[in-house]
């Protein structure tokens, strides 16, 4: 009996039937379906907060990371605990907006406060484009980790078909709901399995954590300094600071992250999501830890091999058991974000593309049935694109944070500056889209020892500002009254 | 400067500050952000701290 593979069926096998009874009772309108009936406290968000942003990128992406690179990985805990502070003071006045107004998708936002249902369908456009690709990446992550938990018993394209064909079945079914009641399960076991491979594997092969950093210094000096391992020195302190500056603005610009902000019952339950998200940081820097022990334990591992460097280290060093538990865990750290990333991309779908422009008499049951169907169309095509041709989305994944961080200027001065014009905001778009492109696709990334992402966010900021200021626009009292507290 | 804008620099022994540069590190973004953004959230007017739609 192969005893990981028993074990990484069953968490996959319990997730599914807590998504599946995560409908409940309830009768579903699109409201209920896509952001859970804006019900969501306090725990409940922080949940599915955690269970959206904590990935399978993260799980297995920090280790490799820190194989890879050394030094710069540092900066995933410092752009998370700032992209906390940004969405504290940004969500709220956000969430206030939506819930006035209705608002499901991040491209209502658009449609809404501009005034014009074309700008709406850009964003949605642009958040389907760069949201879809982040999808395929976590179906990719979940079969090289069953894969290998399984020591290829089970190949990577069933373990997809399989996973990935009952979930997209359960958030047709359940909506949000499935994505956040299976984040409890997926927090739990993150963070068990985090802190037991975290924690007894650098003390087992190093004796302490100061032993390891100090065992890697010596084997590798520098490499725990920026720029670390980092091909040619391009992570650089620049970069870091660029880097770090252009992901916490962008954290919450995916479609998927804005969208679950619309779930909060209060402003106050964003805000203590907030402060008590950067807790969850400690995990990463023990996965930090284990790609630096990976680095002495499993060296050689090259490209995106470095990705395995825990499952690797998992394998060498702990029983069947720890390793059907991790490969469970990473399994559901792909699930859980699949699931909100296909919901956010269907809903986009449905509301911005298919009501908004197609069908502007649509009910909101028909928006719902479309949005349904998507599901499972936008599920199908993210399952082709990752069996048929992975490299296929390796640009456009490239890109795809760069890319949704280019709604943040868009975002922020909506809110803050009522000249904020239509023609300002697509102008800055379509160059802080068409610059993330070129440079990044074009090989122009890092720029000037920065990000290329945050240049074209910098050049969106400009163009923002300046066609706002040639065609300005004049929100009034009311607009602008929208984002205030009640009272 | 480099310590105090809170960008890693391990490149040292046990000995030689290296474990509390990285410290540093993390207490600046693991403790003093949920620190930080708790006070602010005391701070807050009375309608935005209440308020519920």
């Amino acid at each position: 009996m192969n005893l990981p593979l028993v074990i990484t069926a069953v968490i996959v096998g319990v997730a599914v039937i807590i998504g599946f009874a995560a409908h409940g009772r309830t009768t579903m309108g699109i409201e209920d379906w896509s952001v859970a009936g804006r019900r969501y406290g306090g725990l409940l968000l922080w949940v599915l907060a955690a269970g959206e942003i904590y990935t399978t990128f993260t799980y297995l992406g920090a280790a490799g990371y820190a194989y890879a690179n050394g030094g710069p990985v540092f900066y995933i805990l410092g752009y998370g605990a700032l992209a906390y502070v940004i969405s504290f003071f940004l969500l709220p006045p956000l969430w206030r907006y939506a819930k006035r107004n209705g608002l499901l998708t991040q491209a209502d936002y658009f449609t809404s406060r501009f005034g014009s249902r074309w700008v709406g369908a850009l964003a949605a456009v642009v958040g389907v484009v760069f949201v879809v690709p982040y999808g395929t990446l976590q179906l990719e992550g979940l079969g090289d980790i069953v894969t290998t938990v399984t020591s290829g018993k089970v190949t990577s394209a069933t373990a997809m078909l399989v996973a990935f064909g009952l979930t997209a079945l359960f958030v047709f079914t359940s909506g949000l709901r499935a994505a956040a009641w299976t984040s409890v399960l997926k927090d739990a076991l993150l963070v068990i399995t985090v802190l037991i491979v975290g924690i007894a594997l650098p003390l087992k092969y190093f004796g302490s954590f100061s032993g390891l950093l100090n065992a890697v210094n010596h084997a590798h000096p520098g490499d725990l300094a920026v720029p670390g391992s980092s091909p040619d020195g391009s992570l650089g302190v620049g970069w870091l600071v660029s880097t770090i500056a252009l992901t916490s603005m962008g954290f919450y610009m995916y479609p998927h992250a804005f969208m679950a902000t619309y779930s909060a019952r209060s402003s106050k339950a964003i805000r203590r999501n907030a402060t008590f998200l950067p807790f969850y940081q400690v995990l990463l820097l023990l996965m930090f830890y284990v790609g630096f022990a990976a680095l002495l334990v499993v060296p050689g591992l090259k490209g995106s091999d470095t990705n395995f460097a825990l499952l690797d280290l998992v394998k060498k060093g702990e029983p069947p058991a720890i390793t059907g538990l991790v490969g469970g865990a990473g399994a559901l750290a792909a699930i859980v974000p699949a699931a909100a990333i296909v919901l956010a991309a269907s809903t986009l779908i449905g509301r911005n593309i298919y009501r908004d422009l197609i069908r502007p008499s649509a009910s909101p049951a028909s928006v719902l049935r479309v949005s349904r169907v998507f599901v499972l169309v936008v599920m199908a095509f993210s399952l082709w694109v990752a069996i048929a041709s992975p490299g296929l989305i390796a640009n456009l994944l490239l890109t795809a944070y760069d890319g949704v961080t280019q709604f943040f200027p868009a975002v922020v001065l909506s809110l803050l500056w009522r000249r904020t014009s239509r023609a300002g905001v697509v102008a800055g778009l379509v160059v802080g889209v068409g610059l993330v492109l070129f440079l990044v696709i074009g090989g122009h990334d890092p720029l000037w020892g920065m990000n290329a992402g945050f240049v074209a966010l910098v050049a969106n900021a400009v163009v923002t500002v300046a066609g706002s200021l040639l065609v300005p626009a004049r929100a009034s009292d009311e607009v602008m009254a929208e984002y205030a507290p009640a009272g | 400067m480099v310590m105090l804008a809170g960008i890693p620099f391990f490149n040292k022994s046990v000995n030689e500050g290296g474990v509390p540069l990285l410290a540093l590190w993390i207490v600046i973004w693991v403790v003093l952000v949920p620190a930080f953004l708790a006070l602010a959230g005391r701070l807050l007017p009375r309608a935005e701290k209440e308020d519920r739609l």
